[in-house]
């Protein structure tokens, strides 16, 4: 019994630190290093975006990322707390940067964004990701970066 | 009932914020329910009464273990205890339990984790000593002892992030995260990931939880009766009003108004 719950704990704890390494290639602007940490049959939903907002973590993911980085090449992120529950680790996290370029539709009118995020990872047996969904006020992300 | 805090000694005093000794001698003829807001510390639980329950984010009414250690609290709990009360217990200060053990803290956020599973067989032996114990004063020893071995172990050495965590303490969380780093001369990747590490959660979030912990302490000291919330409300360093209830209700769980009521209630109820 306790070594059972040795383990699940061991488990987790490599889980908070995968999405802590996560957040730190986010950091470093590293889309290669961020999907590594997850299967090659991931998925990643955008929730604000709806349906269009779903694809593969490996390419729908690091495309998103991607245009991120290229747009807000400043872009930086605070993970503000973590809580593990079941298979899922459900991080707080704000991302803020500045607008260099066009994103989505959106002028760049050179502003910034501060935005609190909510990540949920979800895990294999192996603790890779299996599955993310990123959800943030997307209105307010909006308002911020048009002056509105 | 018989619930005390103890300072720590001067040489732990940065890393120890106090430890406590809880009991009581009767057996309580049906469960009681305390609830307690996020205290911005991390602690070492020994019980040697009867095992008890806690309801979370994460705990739904599970039994603890025995002896375990808890990170930050980053929402309200309750503990449903019965049966005899006997625990004491190794209050730190925010940085306080990655300084001398060395554990990344954020992985016991909101958890209560077995000691056993964290520091190994050498808890047994101290469990064993605190539960024959026979007196208050012979508990407290062993608690500094178990400390104490740690911090001759370790050499600990409180660096800027333990400085700036009990900054934070120190000033209820009313207190610019962007002051302090450039006051500590550090960058702010760097501060925020170690601070993380050490803490359990971002110096911002941290700052927040201190403040609603600190508010609710307030509001129990005055029994929950608030003449003026506009005061309270700006003394605390909420922008207005509706920020205060959305930073209250994160935390707390529920509403002011409900939180004030519910305990009002419940303070009545223990004083007839």
């Amino acid at each position: 019994m306790e070594t059972t719950k040795t383990t699940e704990s061991i488990a987790e704890l490599t889980r908070k630190g995968t999405c802590i390494e996560f957040f730190s290639a986010y950091q470093d602007l590293d889309t290669e290093r961020m999907i590594n940490l997850a299967t090659p049959e991931a998925t990643v939903w955008f929730q604000p975006l709806g349906e269009d907002g779903k694809g593969l973590f490996r390419e729908f993911g690091k495309a998103v990322w991607s245009l991120l980085m290229d747009c807000f090449p400043d872009i930086d992120n605070t993970v503000d707390s973590m809580y593990s529950e079941d298979d899922a680790v459900t991080c707080k996290v704000a991302i803020f940067g500045t607008q260099e370029k066009e994103f989505m539709g959106l002028p760049s009118k050179g502003l910034k964004f501060n935005s609190d995020h909510i990540f949920v990872f979800r895990f294999d047996e192996n603790d890779k990701i299996t599955d993310l969904s990123i959800n943030w006020n997307h209105e307010n992300f909006v308002a911020q970066l048009t002056g509105a | 009932m018989f619930y005390r805090k103890f300072p720590p000694p001067a040489h732990l005093q940065s890393f120890v914020e106090c430890f406590y000794i809880w009991e009581y001698s009767k057996t309580l003829s049906k469960a009681i329910a305390i609830e307690s807001p996020p205290t911005g510390f991390a602690s070492i639980v020994f019980n040697y009464g009867t095992p008890y329950r806690v309801t979370s984010q994460k705990l739904n009414g599970g039994l603890v273990p025995k002896n375990f250690l808890t990170g930050q609290a980053t929402k309200s709990y309750q503990l449903q205890l019965s049966g005899q009360i006997g625990m004491v217990g190794i209050v730190f200060r925010p940085a306080g339990l990655h300084t001398l053990f060395g554990m990344p803290m954020y992985e016991f956020s909101d958890e209560r984790t077995n000691l056993r599973d964290v520091l190994g067989k050498c808890v047994d032996e101290y469990s064993d000593k605190i539960e024959d114990a026979a007196s208050h004063s012979e508990r407290l020893a062993l608690l500094e002892q178990f400390v104490n071995v740690q911090f001759l172990r370790k050499n600990p050495v409180a660096d800027r992030t333990d400085f700036a965590a009990n900054l934070i303490v120190d000033k209820r969380g009313l207190i610019n995260i962007n002051d302090v780093i450039s006051e500590l001369y550090v960058c702010r990747r760097q501060f925020e990931r170690k601070f993380l590490q050490k803490v359990g959660v971002s110096p911002k979030y941290y700052t927040r939880i201190r403040r609603v912990g600190h508010l609710c302490n307030e509001l129990a000291q005055k029994r929950w009766k608030i003449d003026d919330w506009q005061d309270l409300i700006y003394h605390y360093g909420y922008y207005d009003q509706s920020h205060f209830i959305k930073d209250f209700t994160e935390f707390i769980g529920k509403a002011p108004s409900l939180y004030v009521k519910n305990n009002t209630e419940l303070a009545n109820y223990l004083k007839n």
